[in-house]
Order: C-alpha cells, then sequence, then structure tokens
C-alpha cells in the first residue's frame, strides 16, 4: 500500500496518493447533487457516492500495482463503513484510468468486492458495492430503471463471446 | 497476452443502437464530469483543497 492522505468532510472525502516516484494521484468521493446527476430512483440518489479519480502530477505513472491495491484499499473501507453504498464512476472508455479499474478488480481479493459495469458509445458506468452490504437485486434493478428512465435505453448483458468476464491481464 | 476470468463484475451493454438524444444527453453528463474533475485539480492546485494535517 502507498502512503496517502485525506481531506475529509460532511459530504465528500478526498485522499491524495503519492507513489514511489513522487506521482500525485487524488481519489475523491463525493454525494451526488441532483443539478449533476439525477438518478430518478430512492436508491440510487440515496445510496450513491461519485467517484472522481485525477492525476495532479504531470508525470504519468498510473499503471503501477501499488496505486490499483491502495486505492482498492480505499474503496473497500468506504464499502465497508456503510449499509446500501454503492461507488459510482464513469470514465471513458480504455483511457488510463479505465485501465486502472479493471486493474484494481482484477488483483483484488475480496470476495464481497462486486461491480456492475455498463459500456455505452465509448463511455464506461460502473457501480461498486460491498455484496455483504449492498443489496445487489436492488443496485441492478435501480441501475436499469435508470438507464430506462433517462436515456431510454434497454441493458443486455454482455456476452461472454464478445468479452463478458474477461479482463486482459 | 493471457487472461484471467472476472467473476467479480458483470457488464451490460445496449440491447439496440441507441438514441441522438441519448448520445446528446450522455456526452453532455460527461462534459459536466470532465468540467468537476478541471475544479477539483484546480481546488488544489490553488490550496483551497488540500490534505488535512
Amino acid at each position: 500500500m502507498l502512503q496517502y492522505t485525506t481531506n475529509e468532510s460532511n459530504n465528500s472525502s478526498h485522499f491524495f496518493i503519492t507513489t514511489k516516484k513522487d506521482s500525485l494521484h487524488m481519489l475523491s468521493f463525493t454525494s451526488v447533487e441532483e443539478e449533476e446527476i439525477y438518478f430518478n430512483n430512492e436508491f440510487l440518489q440515496e445510496n450513491v457516492l461519485q467517484m472522481t479519480i485525477a492525476r495532479i502530477s504531470e508525470q504519468r505513472e498510473t499503471y503501477c500495482t501499488s496505486l490499483a491495491l491502495t486505492i482498492k484499499g480505499i474503496f473497500d473501507n468506504q464499502l465497508f463503513k456503510t449499509d446500501n453504498l454503492v461507488i459510482y464512476l464513469s470514465v471513458e472508455s480504455d483511457k488510463w484510468k479505465e485501465k486502472l479499474i479493471t486493474r484494481y478488480i482484477l488483483e483484488d481479493s475480496n470476495d464481497e468486492f462486486c461491480c456492475y459495469s455498463i459500456q455505452i458509445d465509448g463511455y464506461s458506468f460502473y457501480f461498486f458495492f460491498n455484496r455483504d452490504k449492498t443489496n445487489s437485486v436492488e443496485c441492478l434493478s435501480s441501475i436499469f430503471k435508470y438507464f430506462k428512465t433517462e436515456f431510454n435505453i434497454d441493458l443486455i448483458k454482455l456476452h461472454k463471446e464478445s468479452g463478458d468476464g474477461v479482463i486482459p491481464k | 497476452m493471457s487472461e484471467k476470468v472476472n467473476i467479480k463484475g458483470i457488464s451490460f451493454v445496449p440491447s439496440s443502437d441507441i438514441s441522438a438524444d441519448a448520445k446528446l444527453k450522455l456526452d453532455g453528463m460527461m462534459k459536466k464530469k470532465s468540467e468537476n474533475l478541471i475544479k477539483l485539480v484546480a481546488a488544489y492546485k490553488a490550496g483551497t483543497l488540500i490534505p488535512q494535517i
């Protein structure tokens, strides 16, 4: 695990992670504001924390395992603290942030950690949760309702032959 | 390239092509996210969002 410092308040938590090569990344968790994202259902609007990852340093050092594991450790703590918490992250597909995310899913050893990911037109939307603390059925049902109501999009599970459940190592 | 099965995540995709309106909404949402990210980094660089000692 890498060293990190924090800045926490009632509705947000920020973590400043420094890698061994002194590259600085910020991980931020904030409550969802309706004017920013309106999930249009109670479960998501009440339980989602929006996550943002920012690389502060110009230096590119985003793929190291220790960074992925440190972020994952922070994640697990957040998810364990509150019942029904869902961490939401939206990123452009195939960019460094998504590669970092797939890395920490791949390297993860916590059986309670789960995620639903939605791939739409060059964007990826991740909903992370602890399956022992969060109602996974209600979570999925709410996600489906959100995409249907807000974007008129019906979701289907990605087929295995298309890559479902397989992450490049 | 070797592959490792991920049993933790389930992925979903639209069942059909998305509408132009949906695409516009998604683009708008991601643009807002990007603007917030810029504000966050600017807050750190300006010293208004810094680690608590």
